[in-house]
């Protein structure tokens, strides 16, 4: 099973890749930098917040391939129910998911911490 | 040289260099296999290629970059507990030569059925809608809202995911495959190796950026969650009774005698974990929920999905009883509400040829196979070559665990499931490759089935690692072969930004062949209407066919060489007919670049026209 430090690691980050491509978002930066960042950003930090939450039990390799399928699913079906709906606006979208990604992790990583600290 | 410790037993003391390169042995030759590759790159000129592709082309250099990345792998698993440092950073260099090899020496993106996604990709990011009427695969618009709202937050267009997307998908694959491997086999020299061996047998090149890149990587992590954290040991009722009936005893008794099998051989599948409910229940909601996502992803994708699932579920190896129904059930369901544009259009091609898994896949193949070259012909064997080497590696990959007393249904199951798939749908000449790439993880798994013990097996280890040369040696002809013509030069791209520019919105377009990179934007905007071998008509004929209305004609480097290649055109052709439409009072150049040209077609008086 996935070993607590590598759990944090990957805590570390999906805390940290959400965070920059929200800040790149947010403050509309125009860098070289930006579109890798809110890429990856936005796939790992969505995708670590779904799966971290999940009560199952996985292998690293397991669980990045579960963050990796949810980080493109999440934003996919927000994407379609945004067509669907009629209401197109992908900036406020992305904006959104982003902080209810990062604010996820953030509690994830509070709750691994806790785990171990008890260990 | 020894030293004596306490006991008196002399230790023998490993010289300092040996210890050394069993520490650094495996991430020193990765780096040094990527340097090499690095500066092989810019020698390769893909726009020389010829009808056998990039292969004549690829320097010394570049092989030697290949055959260290080898040495890094075999390096990494020479133990049985191989470092994981070891095997990602052997396993990251060979997929950098082989997948990265394209992108890097491509300094624009190939593939005009990419550009078409793209294009796709671009309406949805500017205006949120989709157009199916105008191309019925927008039906399945999940890849092209999900990247087109992505992009919007990105700032870039939707043409800055092309390049290295193919390397991203393959590395992303991996994830899903390790835990895949994870779970069927023992050794993690073997868990390794099927990875090394997937990315040395995906010359399919089906992971451009595309729908079906996008829904493989979904589908191998929903098959991995119903092997691994829903798996299941008991065969439903009627199998048991059916295996323990006298004529299947007896079959069974023959058939493990004749082939020297023992009779109950054990799982090769990890033990399977007692899950809590809580669990459970997660485990299938992340199926349903990736699932549903798939559908709206891709039209072939969550059809291979509900096929595996139901063999899964009908061979008892999955608690999942019904999800394949459930996907069945919302297939049905986005085909008849969302789909509607495409089967009205294409009812035929949809249905037409289920059941005739035969005729479909002979005609996917068949169809393939028609050469015009010789190099063109190499390239077509390679491919049946690799498919043929993959598929008769698994069988034997099956037969030696089972010699040896285990085996791994489940990955039989999910390498053989998806050939169903060439009875379900009539999905064209492409059916037998998605096939291929469906069943290409499992078998990468079955495979590595030759090096799973333990105590390094001799003959194992011979076979397995004659099976990967095999495949990377023939993976530059099959991977690389198309590239005289898939890939498009710099002029070519500059040359449709200028058509963009410059020919108005609803104009039609004249082009040989759709190979060319005009869809990326404005989708819908140019009717485009293929000439083919009408280009071959002299220029009286010429004045018939062309339209009376303005128009234009617009020509590039790679359709040149699918003429060339794909459709044995001579090797000139668009020379001579580049001069038959000089001879046309009406046809005039009003643009040119090194490897593109567009014409104007004036308006004339009374009709005529080429229909698509």
């Amino acid at each position: 099973m996935i070993r607590p430090s590598a759990r944090l690691l990957l805590d570390g980050l999906a805390d940290v890749a959400g965070t920059l491509a929200l800040a790149c978002v947010v403050a509309n930066l125009s860098t070289a930098t930006r579109p890798p960042l809110v890429l990856a950003g936005l796939v790992f930090s969505s995708g670590w917040a779904v799966t971290a939450a999940l009560p199952l039990p996985v292998d690293t390799a397991f669980a990045v391939a579960l963050a990796l399928a949810f980080g493109v699913a999440v934003p996919t079906a927000v994407s379609i129910v945004l067509v669907e709906g009629g209401w197109w606006r992908p900036i406020t979208a992305v904006t959104v998911l982003l902080v209810a990604a990062s604010t996820t992790n953030v509690f994830h990583t509070a709750r691994h911490l806790r785990q171990m600290g008890r260990r | 040289m020894s030293t004596t410790v306490a006991t008196g037993i002399p230790k023998p003391v490993t010289p300092a260099l040996t210890r050394a390169f069993a520490i650094l042995g495996a991430p020193v030759l990765s780096v040094a296999a990527v340097a090499t590759w690095a500066a092989s790159i810019h020698t390769i000129d893909p726009y020389k290629a010829g009808p056998s592709g990039l292969v004549l082309l690829l320097p010394a250099l570049w092989w030697v970059s290949l055959a260290l990345a080898v040495a890094a792998i075999a390096t990494a698993l020479r133990r049985c507990n191989p470092s994981g440092v070891d095997a990602v950073c052997a396993l990251v260099s060979l997929a950098f030569i082989l997948h990265g090899t394209l992108p890097a020496s491509e300094p624009v993106p190939r593939f005009d059925a990419a550009y078409s996604i793209a294009g796709f990709t671009d309406l949805l990011a500017r205006t949120g809608h989709i157009l199916p009427r105008v191309d019925a695969r927008m039906s399945w618009f999940g890849l092209f809202s999900g990247a087109g709202m992505v992009s919007r937050a990105m700032h870039v267009t939707p043409l800055w995911f092309l390049r290295w997307a193919p390397l991203t998908f393959e590395l992303a694959y991996l994830f899903p495959l390790k835990a895949l491997a994870n779970a069927s086999l023992k050794t993690d020299r073997a868990r390794w190796a099927a990875l090394a061996l997937f990315l040395a047998s995906n010359w399919i090149d089906q992971d451009y950026f595309s729908p079906q890149a996008l829904a493989l990587l979904l589908y191998l992590v929903i098959c991995t969650v119903a092997v691994r954290s829903l798996a299941d040991r008991t065969p439903p009722v009627l199998l048991t009774s059916f295996t323990r009936s006298r004529p299947w005893a007896k079959a069974s008794d023959w058939g493990c005698r004749l082939l020297k099998l023992p009779f109950h051989p054990a799982p090769s599948e990890t033990s399977i974990n007692e899950l809590s409910s809580r669990q459970r229940a997660s485990a299938v909601l992340v199926v349903l929920l990736l699932g549903t996502v798939l559908v709206v992803v891709h039209q072939a994708s969550p059809v291979a999905l509900t096929l595996v699932l139901l063999a899964l579920a009908v061979f008892g190896r999955t608690r999942l009883r019904f999800a394949g129904v459930y996907l069945g059930f919302l297939i049905f369901a986005w085909l008849s509400w969302a789909g509607e544009p495409y089967w009205k259009g294409h009812l035929a091609k949809v249905f037409g040829g289920v059941g005739n898994v035969n005729s479909t896949l002979q005609s996917s193949v068949g169809a393939r196979a028609a050469a015009s070259t010789m190099g063109r012909a190499a390239v077509e064997l390679s491919r049946y070559g690799a498919a043929l080497v993959i598929w008769i590696a698994a069988i034997g990959g099956v037969y030696y665990l089972w010699r040896r007393g285990r085996t791994t249904w489940s990955m039989v199951i999910l390498a053989c499931a998806p050939v169903a798939i060439g009875g379900a749908t009539s999905y064209g000449g492409e059916i037998a490759l998605r096939i291929l790439l469906f069943s290409l993880a499992p078998l990468a798994i079955l495979i590595s089935g030759l090096v799973d013990e333990e105590l390094r097996p001799r003959r194992g280890v011979a076979a397995f690692s004659a099976v990967f040369i095999l495949l990377l040696s023939l993976f530059p002809l099959a991977r690389y072969g198309n590239e005289s013509f898939e890939a498009f030069a710099p002029t070519d791209a500059s040359s449709a930004a200028w058509v963009h520019r410059h020919v108005p919105l609803g104009s039609d377009i004249y082009v040989f062949s759709r190979d060319e990179p005009l869809p990326y934007t404005d989708v819908g905007a140019y009717k485009t209407i293929q000439l083919g071998a009408l280009v071959l008509s002299g220029h009286l004929q010429l004045s018939d066919i062309l339209p009376r209305t303005a128009a234009y004609v617009y020509l590039t480097r790679s359709q040149e060489e699918y003429g060339v290649v794909f459709d044995g055109l001579p090797t000139n052709w668009e020379v001579r007919f580049e001069r038959r439409l000089a001879e046309l009072t009406f046809v005039h150049p009003i643009y040119r670049n090194p490897t593109a040209v567009v014409y104007a077609i004036m308006p004339r008086l009374g009709q005529g026209g080429v229909t698509k």
